[in-house]
C-alpha cells in the first residue's frame, strides 16, 4: 500500500499568498562554469596526470588541446624527488599489514552531511583518509606497513597510525576530527625530528589542518619520502630507551 | 548525525517569525540532557557518524547549566566511544559574555548568530517581549563574538516587512566584519507581488555589492549565491547538501522527544507526530515514512528546470509548514527561488569569466594545490621531514 504524506488539516500560510504561485520554469539559463568533474578533467586532473601550469586558465577553453595522457606526461617533465622514491615496475610495492597493494589506492570521500541549522558541514571517514595514507606510503617507500602500531621509544609511547617497524619509517595522521592532536605537543614532534637527524626513525607527522584531499596528501607524503631517502634510518628494530 | 536539541522553549525575544513555537519556561532536565547525550552518541558509533550537537530554543543561553553539564557529559562518553563529538549552537547572543565565550573556545563550541542586519532591519522583527529593538545591545557584543571567532556566522531572515532594507543590512554585516551569512527567506509569511519585486531589487544589489567585494579580494560567503554555485559545481554530488530528515539529523524537545525538524518541535501539540523518544528509541515504522516522505518528488516541481539541485526546495518541512504537504513548496518560495537564480547565475558567471582567484579557490580548491606540489618537488626549498 502506498505510504500517505503527511497532510495538515487546518488552514495553511501558502494560503495567504494569494498573488503568487508556483510556476515550474521551462528554460531556465544555466551557469558557464564546468562542475568540478568536468574541470579536473580538461585540467588533467583525473587520472593521475600531474597538474600543467597552464591547466587551470585553458580548463574552461572548449578549444584548449586534451592532456596528453599521463604515462606521458610523467616521462617528459620527471619531478626530481619522485625519481628516488618511485618503486621501478619491476620491484614489487610494499604492503599493508601484511597484504599485497590493491593497484589503485582506496578512495575517500569529503561529503556535506548535517546542515539542519546553518550549512552542511564537510565530512569524511579518518579510517578511510588512513587507508589511503597507508597505501601511498608502502607504494612509494616500498614499506611493509603496520597500522596502529604500538610504538615505543625514547619515552614516547603512542599506537602509530601507519609504521614499518624494519625501516623504522612511519607516519601519524591528525585532522580537526582527531582527539590525538593533543599528545603530539611541541616536544614529542622534536623527538621526531631529533630521530630523523639521528637516522634512528623516521616519523611523518601528517596534520591536515581543513578537509584532507587526496592530492595534499599525497603532496606531503612524497616531500618525506624524499627526505627519508637522504636521512635513511638504520634497520631493524629500535632499542626499547 | 547532526541532532538539533531544544534546550527549552523559553526566549529572552519574541521575533514573530518564529517558527519554534509558545514560549514558555519549559527547560530539559539534567537526566533528560544525558540521556540525550547517550542517544546521539550511540546512534553516531552505530553509523560511523560524528555526533553533532547544535543546540537551539528557544534561546539555548537561558538553559546555560544545562548546557553547560551536558556539553561536559557528552564529551567524556563520546571520547569512551569513540566517536568525534560537536558542539554547535543557534543564539541571539544577547546572554552571552565573555565566560560563555572562554568555554566556547576551550570545549570547540562554535555558535551562529541570529542577526538580521543593520538597526533598522533587526529592530523591525528581532525585538523583546515588550517589543523593544533588540540590535543596541547585540551591537555592542560584535567586536567581541568577532574576536573569538573571526569566522561567525551570521543567520539573517527576510520577511515581507524588513524586505526593503536587505541590501543594508547584509553590507552592514559585512562592514562588521562578518565573511559568512546565512540568507533565510520566511516562507510561510504574506508575501505579495510587489514585495517579490522588492526582493528582487535587494538581491540585486547585494549581488552587485558581493561582486565588488569579491573582485577586491575578500572572501565571503553567502548561502544564496554559494551553495547554487557549489551544487552546480559538485555535480550530483552537490545534491548533498540538502535536508535530510530523519536520517542524520534530528530535532529533540526539552521532553526528550524526537521529531524530524525544528519546526516541528511544539511540544506534542497540535497532533504532530513524534518519532520516538531518547528513552525508548526511534518508532520505526514513523520513522520509515517521514523518510519516504521526504525523498519523494515534489508535487509541482517536476519539469521545472531549476530542479535539479539548484532550487532550495529541498526542506520538507519547511513546506510542511508553508503549505500543510511535505511535497508542495510555498508560491512564495517558488517565486523566491526565481528571483535568486538568475542573479546567482549571473554574478557566478561574470567571477568564472573573470577567473577571479577567490572563486576559483571556492569551486576548485584542488587546482592550486596541485600547483603547490609541483613547486614543492621541482625548486627542493625545503627538505624537512615534516612538512
Amino acid at each position: 500500500m502506498k505510504k500517505k504524506l503527511p497532510v495538515l488539516s487546518k488552514p495553511t500560510p501558502a494560503a495567504s499568498q494569494r498573488e503568487l504561485a508556483v510556476k515550474p520554469v521551462t528554460a531556465g539559463g544555466k551557469p558557464e562554469f564546468p562542475t568540478r568533474k568536468a574541470m579536473y578533467t580538461k585540467a588533467g586532473l583525473i587520472g593521475g596526470a600531474t597538474m600543467l601550469a597552464g591547466g587551470v586558465a585553458s580548463a574552461g577553453d572548449a578549444k584548449a588541446p586534451p592532456p596528453p595522457p599521463p604515462q606521458q606526461q610523467q616521462a617528459a617533465k620527471p619531478a626530481p624527488n619522485d625519481k628516488a622514491v618511485m618503486p621501478s615496475p619491476e620491484t614489487t610495492a610494499g604492503t599493508v599489514d601484511g597484504q599485497a597493494l590493491a593497484k589503485t589506492a582506496p578512495k575517500f570521500k569529503v561529503y556535506r552531511d548535517g546542515g539542519g541549522i546553518g550549512p552542511a558541514e564537510d565530512m569524511w571517514d579518518v579510517a578511510e583518509v588512513e587507508a589511503f595514507i597507508n597505501w601511498t606510503m608502502a607504494k612509494e617507500g616500498k614499506l611493509n606497513i603496520k597500522t596502529n602500531y604500538k610504538f615505543e621509544y625514547e619515552g614516547v609511547s603512542f599506537d602509530i597510525d601507519g609504521f614499518d617497524p624494519e625501516k623504522n619509517v612511519g607516519y601519524e595522521y591528525v585532522d580537526k576530527l582527531d582527539y590525538d592532536k593533543d599528545y603530539f605537543t611541541k616536544e614529542v614532534k622534536a623527538k621526531f625530528d631529533k630521530w630523523m637527524k639521528e637516522k634512528k626513525a623516521a616519523i611523518l607527522y601528517l596534520e591536515i589542518k581543513k578537509n584532507p584531499d587526496t592530492a595534499t596528501i599525497k603532496g606531503k607524503v612524497l616531500k618525506f619520502l624524499a627526505a627519508v631517502k637522504k636521512k635513511t634510518p638504520a634497520a631493524g628494530k629500535l632499542a626499547a630507551k | 548525525m547532526n541532532a538539533l536539541l531544544h534546550l527549552t522553549h523559553d526566549c529572552n525575544l519574541r521575533c514573530p517569525y518564529c517558527f519554534t513555537g509558545k514560549k514558555f519556561d519549559r527547560e530539559m532536565t539534567i537526566e533528560t540532557a544525558k540521556k540525550t547525550a547517550d542517544f546521539i552518541i550511540e546512534y553516531a558509533k552505530e553509523h560511523g557518524q560524528r555526533a553533532v550537537f547544535s543546540f537551539f530554543g528557544g534561546e539555548p543561553m537561558m538553559a546555560w547549566p544545562v548546557m553547560k553539564e551536558l556539553v561536559l557529559y557528552a564529551e567524556q562518553a563520546a571520547k569512551a566511544a569513540g566517536v568525534v563529538a560537536l558542539f554547535r549552537m543557534n543564539t541571539n547572543g544577547m546572554l552571552i559574555k565573555e565566560d560563555h565565550l572562554a568555554f566556547f573556545e576551550e570545549h570547540d563550541l562554535i555558535f551562529i548568530l541570529s542577526i538580521d542586519g543593520h538597526e533598522e532591519m533587526h529592530d523591525s522583527e528581532r525585538v523583546t517581549e515588550g517589543g523593544v529593538g533588540s540590535h543596541a545591545v547585540l551591537a555592542k557584543k560584535l567586536p567581541m563574538f568577532l574576536e573569538h571567532n573571526p569566522g561567525l556566522m551570521a543567520s539573517v531572515v527576510i520577511t515581507p516587512h524588513n524586505v526593503r532594507h536587505t541590501a543594508k543590512g547584509i553590507a552592514y554585516l559585512w562592514d562588521q566584519g562578518f565573511r559568512f551569512q546565512i540568507i533565510k527567506p520566511d516562507v510561510t509569511q504574506a508575501w505579495t507581488r510587489e514585495a517579490i519585486a522588492e526582493l528582487d531589487r535587494q538581491y540585486t544589489a547585494v549581488a552587485e555589492d558581493y561582486l565588488t567585494r569579491t573582485r577586491a579580494g575578500h572572501e565571503l560567503y553567502l548561502n544564496l549565491l554559494d551553495d547554487k554555485w557549489i551544487n552546480h559545481a559538485k555535480g550530483a554530488e552537490g545534491l548533498s547538501i540538502r535536508c535530510d530528515v530523519g536520517s542524520s539529523q534530528i530535532s529533540i524537545s526539552p521532553a526528550g522527544n524526537l521529531y524530524p525538524c525544528v519546526r516541528w518541535v511544539k511540544e506534542d501539540e497540535e497532533g504532530v507526530p513524534n518519532l520516538g523518544n531518547v528513552f525508548t528509541g526511534f518508532n520505526p515504522e514513523r520513522l520509515a515514512e517521514i523518510r519516504a516522505a521526504s525523498g519523494a518528488p515534489k508535487q509541482p516541481c517536476g519539469d521545472c528546470s531549476y530542479n535539479d539541485g539548484t532550487c532550495a526546495n529541498e526542506c520538507a518541512c519547511e513546506h510542511y509548514s508553508a503549505t500543510g504537504r511535505i511535497d508542495t513548496p510555498a508560491p512564495a518560495l517558488c517565486e523566491h527561488e526565481q528571483v535568486i537564480v538568475p542573479i546567482a547565475t549571473r554574478v557566478g558567471n561574470t567571477l568564472w569569466r573573470e577567473r577571479n582567484p577567490v572563486f576559483m579557490q571556492k569551486l576548485y580548491p584542488t587546482l592550486p594545490k596541485l600547483i603547490q606540489i609541483r613547486t614543492d618537488r621541482n625548486d627542493h626549498a625545503d627538505d624537512g621531514a615534516n612538512p
